[in-house]
């Protein structure tokens, strides 16, 4: 009879299979092994990017350079609004923690303060409509270049990813140390606290439970099935097996209740984990300079362009004028307001320009329909186009100012967009 | 002479099968407890700060409970293997070591103290020398079972307490477990999907831990019952004609 | 006439090398090599390429292997189990005992094979995607970590635990005309976690937003990972025949014979078979 080796052909099989992949890994490229991309965030629906928080004043400290060392601190600012109309398809629960990206305690959080004073432990209640105005403090903690940035998690909802940037941090992590000061008065590296006890008590205890193992396994295993079969207890157990039994059942109760008692008096003074949620206010409203509707809006598919017409009416006692469009981190400028200049150290994407026709200021008292149009191929790089989905609605922030500086954020919570799939639109409808 | 020769030899094979057999059930047996506690017990598992008194020491000795009692069902009653409990939880914590200290802390660079493992071994050499000195599951259901949820705690308080050391960090009162986890960022994990006591249980006296514990314990016993027979289901040995499927 | 249902037989031992752990070693060799290069691959260009699934980058190194493995994987499952069929033992009532041994001692290490890639899979690879998934945003069903622990690690298990017991079936009398109810668990369960996959991705991307890991969406995975406590069924089955047929080989005892098993596999379970 034919022996069939079976295990080496199956081994072959393997094998080649293994080569195969191990081949195509190794042929990758190895180059910008730390050219890193960014958040994912372009994965979740346009309307819920534009329609739920919006990030706006995003500033990082460590811009333009992008370069901090290892320890150095680095802080980020910024305000959120949540719209005032929320998509029904998105939960709203309220319940938040002002978050920070980036990909595993690369950089560590510090501080968060929410609206100055607030210091931002436990998570927090948030309402619809408010503006809330945040800065996180963060430290450098590991070399490497890595996407960062801010986000608000919502229970429920998930995650809502403000803008990001890519923070090179250099150096090494050779001898990073986190000290914290405890209410005991000693001062502690939170990059080690408790480490050696921890494997101490893993070591002996994994120990006991090896010897356990390897006093049963070493006898003979699977004749004890007919042992058993057979009746056969004299054979199964020594008396020194029920002694070794009796030892090792007691002695662990012992063992634990001894170092329980220990551990119990060398940390007498000890709190449960700390947990709550606490409401927080939002900003006070801004002064309002403007009332303001969105009348329609289309969205030009070829021609890659947004364009909505705005009825404004200037209820301030200063000229004011419409100065940019931001939504799911894309600015739109005006380029027809003086200063109005993308800044290096914007952390947002640049939509390019918004074209407002007629382009003049709103006087004190006057109502305007004003034509805004974004013409621009971020719509498509972002994933902003909505036609793809099953609600076509959009939403977005318009700053207006006045001469004297003073802004109005004004919401676009939820508005209807229809898309035009004909030839190209040029500037306006 | 030919004869001691094949003895040695029939021996020899035997203690190799030996081995094949417990090493592949020691696998097999750690993959499918390490999948079923990581989805069912995981998160408290993962992170000190999700070690409280009330979720942690409830969920995590109920759910482990069972691949033990699975495997005292087949190695005490076939075997007469003193070492179904301890056996599995050898191989639990051997997988969640292997992910915590080659993934967690290699790979994302959280610190060991963050995501080490809790300890079951020392209640489950409890659970197994109590059924070998009382030869019957009931009983090691009911003392051992017992004794497993009240064990839990103090087996791993030795390793937690000193993240329960109290720190002030800019006003708010937290535990170092608290400020770890809030430093050592987790994007996707915020503060709070922690599932863990809020507002202290209206307990009597003060003895939060002491409730978690009984009740750990006694759904530990319905669990030890419940996975004892899917331990007989596992272990049974029919064979179905293909002719009949 | 009735049919004998023990056979003496005069039988010569055989080699040592036929019970030999050099395949094992050989098999352990290429699957540490193999995962240690996956894990470093990971490592190179999971954080660097593998955070933003829109980006060309992402499709070269993280979609490439994901294609590569669902033409690799099935060719392979479907390679083996042909070879293993079309080599298939035809006349299994003659099987002459030491070489049923030498095939229980391959089953035997196929078996480790099977439960090593099964830790990689369920083990390793499942609670590395808790690493994943919880220090950064998920933003695709194939995110890095998904590919090479659903489409690579469940996979490769799947093949390595069908491969073995289609090897029984093609090769052994106690499987070759009945299913193994404990064995098709061992088999079947774990590789019903890989279409599991399916309701997870559907949880994340419809109705669950958190990445909890102990969430109800998750407990599909723990429910196919019980069969693996089958792994106990199915040794008390092998165990009986294979020490029955270690006294018949060794001692000279009588042994049930291959055409008895064929018909009535059950008889071979009886553990006080394991006497000795």
């Amino acid at each position: 009879m034919k022996i069939f080796n079976c295990e080496t052909g199956m081994k072959k099989l393997v094998s080649i299979g293994g080569a195969l992949l191990l081949s195509g890994l190794m042929l990758a490229p190895m180059s910008s092994l730390f050219a890193v991309q960014g958040m994912g965030a372009k994965s979740q629906e346009a309307f819920l990017r534009m329609r739920t928080v919006t990030f706006f004043d995003t500033r990082f400290s460590f811009t333009p350079n992008n370069r901090v060392k290892v320890g150095d601190e680095f802080t980020c600012t910024g305000k959120v609004m949540l719209m005032p109309t929320w998509p029904q398809e998105i939960p709203f629960s309220g319940i938040s923690f002002f978050n920070f990206f980036v990909p595993g305690p690369q950089v560590l959080r510090k501080a968060i303060f929410v609206n100055e004073k607030y210091f931002q432990f436990n998570s927090v209640v948030l309402e619809k409509g408010g503006v809330y105005e945040y800065k996180m403090i963060n430290q450098a903690r590991t070399p490497g270049i890595w996407p960062v940035g801010p986000m608000v998690s919502m229970e429920e909802a998930g995650p809502f990813i403000g803008p990001e940037e890519f923070l090179t941090i250099e150096g090494s992590t050779g001898g990073f140390t986190n000290p914290v000061k405890t209410l005991l008065g000693n001062t502690i590296d939170l990059e080690n606290y408790g480490e050696g006890r921890m494997i101490a008590w893993t070591l002996l205890t994994t120990a006991i439970a090896v010897v356990w193992l390897v006093y049963w396994c070493s006898k003979p295993f699977t004749r004890r099935l007919g042992l058993v079969a057979a009746g056969r207890k004299e054979d199964l157990f020594s008396p020194m097996d029920r002694q070794v039994c009796f030892l090792f059942t007691i002695g662990t109760i012992v063992l634990v209740a001894a170092a329980a008692m220990i551990t119990r008096a060398q940390y007498p003074i000890t709190i449960p984990i700390q947990e709550t949620k606490y409401y927080v206010k939002p900003l006070p409203p801004e002064p309002a300079l403007i009332q303001a509707e969105v009348t329609d809006a289309t969205y030009d598919v070829p021609g890659r362009t947004l364009s909505f017409h705005l009825q404004v009416k200037n209820i301030g006692d200063k000229p004011v004028v419409l100065k940019e469009f931001l939504t799911a981190n894309v600015r739109f400028l005006n380029p027809d307001v003086p200063g109005n200049t993308w800044n290096e150290n914007y952390p947002e994407v640049n939509g390019g320009p918004m074209k407002v026709t007629p382009s003049e200021p709103i006087n004190p008292g006057e109502t305007k329909t004003l034509e805004v149009s974004m013409q621009s191929a971020e719509w498509e790089n972002q994933r902003l186009t909505m036609y793809h989905e099953s609600t076509n609605r959009f939403g977005g922030l318009l700053f207006f100012t006045d001469t004297s500086g003073t802004r109005q954020v004004f919401a676009i919570a939820d508005q209807i967009v229809i898309p035009k799939f004909g030839a190209t639109i040029g500037g306006g409808m | 002479m030919q004869q001691v020769a094949a003895e040695a030899e029939a021996r020899a094979l035997e203690r190799k099968f030996d081995i094949v057999v417990l090493v592949s059930m020691f696998l097999a047996i750690l993959s499918g407890f390490h999948i079923h506690q990581m989805l069912t017990a995981g998160d408290w598992s993962f992170w000190i700060d999700w070690k409280d008194r009330m979720w942690w020491p409830v969920v995590a000795p109920i759910m482990d409970i069972t691949f033990p009692a699975a495997c005292q069902a087949i190695l005490w009653t076939k075997f007469k293997a003193p070492i179904g409990a301890t056996f599995s939880c050898a191989g639990l914590f051997f997988g969640q070591w292997m992910n915590r200290y080659w993934n967690f802390w290699g790979w994302a660079h959280y610190p060991l103290n963050f995501v080490f493992p809790e300890t079951l071994l020392p209640q489950a050499i409890v659970l197994d020398g109590v059924l070998m000195i009382t030869n019957n599951f009931v009983v090691t259901a009911l003392i051992g079972g017992e004794l497993w949820g009240w064990l839990f705690y103090p087996s791993n308080w030795p390793m937690i307490a000193p993240y329960h050391v109290p720190v002030e960090y800019y006003g708010q009162l937290m535990s170092v477990a608290d400020l770890i986890q809030y430093e050592y960022i987790r994007t996707s994990t915020p503060e709070y999907i922690r599932m863990v006591e809020t507002g202290t249980m209206r307990n009597f006296a003060g003895g939060v831990l002491g409730v978690s514990a009984f009740f750990s314990g006694f759904c530990s016993v319905i669990m030890y019952f419940i996975w004892w027979y899917f331990g007989y289901f596992f272990g049974w040995t029919k064979f179905i004609k293909h002719s009949k499927v | 006439m009735a049919q004998a249902t023990t056979q003496t037989v005069s039988i010569s031992i055989p080699d040592k090398s036929a019970f030999s752990w050099k395949n094992l070693w050989i098999a352990l060799a290429i699957i540490t090599v193999f995962e240690i290069a996956v894990n470093v691959y990971e490592r190179t260009f999971a954080f660097a390429k593998g955070l933003d699934y829109f980006t060309p980058d992402y499709q070269t190194y993280w979609m490439s292997i994901l294609y590569t493995e669902l033409i690799l994987e099935p060719t392979t499952l479907i390679a083996l189990c042909s070879w293993l069929w079309v080599t298939r033992d035809r006349a299994m009532e003659n099987l002459a005992p030491a070489e049923e041994l030498r095939r229980y001692w391959n089953l035997g290490l196929f078996v480790v094979v099977y439960t090593v890639l099964l830790y990689w899979g369920a083990s390793y690879y499942t609670e590395q995607d808790g690493t994943w998934h919880q220090t950064v945003i998920r933003d695709t069903d194939f995110t890095p970590s998904h590919i090479i622990e659903f489409y690579q690690s469940y996979p490769i298990y799947i093949i390595a635990g069908v491969g073995s017991m289609v090897y029984a079936m093609t090769r052994l009398p106690q499987y070759a005309k009945a299913f193994s109810v404990p064995y098709a668990v061992l088999v079947g369960s774990p590789l019903m976690i890989f279409p599991n996959v399916g309701l997870n991705e559907f949880g994340h991307t419809r109705w669950f937003m958190e990445e909890l890991f102990v969430a109800p969406l998750h407990w599909g995975f723990v429910m196919f990972g019980w069969g693996a406590l089958a792994i106990l069924g199915t040794w008390l089955q092998i165990c009986p025949r294979v020490v029955e047929l270690i006294k018949q080989v060794y001692y000279g005892k009588p042994a049930t014979p291959p055409a008895v098993v064929l018909n009535d596999p059950e008889k071979a379970t009886d553990p006080a078979l394991c006497e000795v």
